[in-house]
């Protein structure tokens, strides 16, 4: 997509994975599609501004971690929590019975621990989930990629960790 | 872009990951194109109620004039424009962050809660010195004292409202700074 692409268009190639990314940064299923809801708003707004500079996705996921940052403090601050206390809150998934069927358990496991990161990590997580190459994920976040590499070994301990506490040691 | 798993984290993890539920696309698109039209037509109502506003105080305003009322106007005319002055120099570099990045973002919000700390402090002096102004005022233009009681009623009541106001949008601004500070810190790590 260049210049000009249509809001329609990086929703429909996008749209699930700025859902995902939401559903990362909010468990609680009512306020994650308020948060799926605010970030194609965003990405509605930048689109205007966007002149090629980088690729359209690269564009629209840093609009999309901004955004969902930007809940987190704004949940965080109405709460009177810490960034650390909202992500230590137990992961409330909200689904029926009939959409737990259709979700594995690895799924629901590994969304959980990711959601357990710290920011600063759980950025570069979510964009190596999506295919995203560390060079990529750098040119987002404007860090470089040793930097990418670095964070992407602590995440890998930590969820390795938290994975293996909440089940098999596998998503 | 290959969609697929790459060499950062597991391949099991990214096809786990991608087996999230599909949005309804058709509707976020829809509801975001309503909520844009929402947002649009309560921007133009708030315009419209302040310009309303306004007319109707210049009207009962002209309506019953007092020799007090211009140099108050005045006074509170300059105060206003202080104020505004200063709430435009206070927003000076918090516009745009320098860069899209999520750092620069975190940064601008921090810039952003810091300099609400400083307006709403500024905004504790406006309201003492409206309060200064308000009183003689009171005391020429009404007449009676139980008019006179009940106007500086009125008057405590307007700024201890303004006030509560006030205390609460401090406590947030600085629960907000202290916030996005640890999310710089985060990003920095």
């Amino acid at each position: 997509m260049e210049p000009g692409a249509s809001f329609d268009e990086v929703i429909a190639r996008e749209g699930a994975a700025l859902s995902r990314l939401a559903a990362s940064y909010e468990r609680d299923p009512a306020l994650r599609e308020d948060l799926f809801q605010e970030i194609c708003l965003a990405v509605w707004r930048a689109l205007r501004t966007y002149r090629g500079d980088s690729s359209v996705r690269t564009f629209v996921f840093r609009i999309a971690h901004n955004r969902a940052v930007s809940h987190v403090v704004k949940r965080a601050a109405s709460k009177a929590q810490s960034l650390d206390a909202l992500e230590a809150e137990p992961p409330s998934t909200g689904r029926s019975v009939e959409e737990h069927l259709d979700l594995t358990v690895r799924a629901e496991r590994l969304q959980s621990a990711i959601a357990g990161l710290p920011l600063g990590l759980r950025q570069p997580v979510i964009m190596a989930l999506e295919g995203f190459k560390a060079r990529e994920i750098a040119e987002v976040l404007g860090i470089s990629e040793n930097a990418v590499s670095i964070r992407m070994t602590r995440a890998r301990q930590v969820l390795k960790e938290a994975l293996s506490v909440a089940g098999e040691g596998k998503p | 872009m290959s969609n697929e798993a790459n060499d950062l984290l597991p391949a099991e993890w990214g096809a786990s990951w991608r087996r999230e539920g599909m949005p309804r696309l058709d509707e976020a698109i829809r509801r975001t194109r309503a909520r844009t039209r929402r947002q649009a037509a309560e921007v133009g109502l708030e315009v419209l109620g302040a310009v309303a506003g306004m007319a109707m105080l210049i009207r009962f305003g002209a309506a019953s004039l007092h020799p007090a009322d211009r140099p108050f106007a005045m006074l509170y005319a300059m105060a206003v424009a202080v104020l505004g002055w200063f709430a435009v120099y206070n927003t000076s570099g918090a516009w745009r962050p320098h860069d899209e990045t999520p750092l620069a973002h975190a940064r601008l919000h921090a810039l952003r809660a810091e300099r609400r700390i400083r307006s709403a402090r500024a905004a504790w002096l406006f309201l003492g010195l409206s309060t200064l102004l308000y009183a003689p005022w009171i005391l020429s233009r009404v007449q009676g004292q139980n008019a006179v009681a009940g106007a500086f009623a009125f008057l405590g009541l307007v700024v201890g409202l303004y006030a509560l106001a006030l205390r609460r949008t401090l406590r947030n601004a600085a629960a907000e700074r202290d916030l996005w500070t640890e999310v710089c810190r985060q990003f920095e790590e």
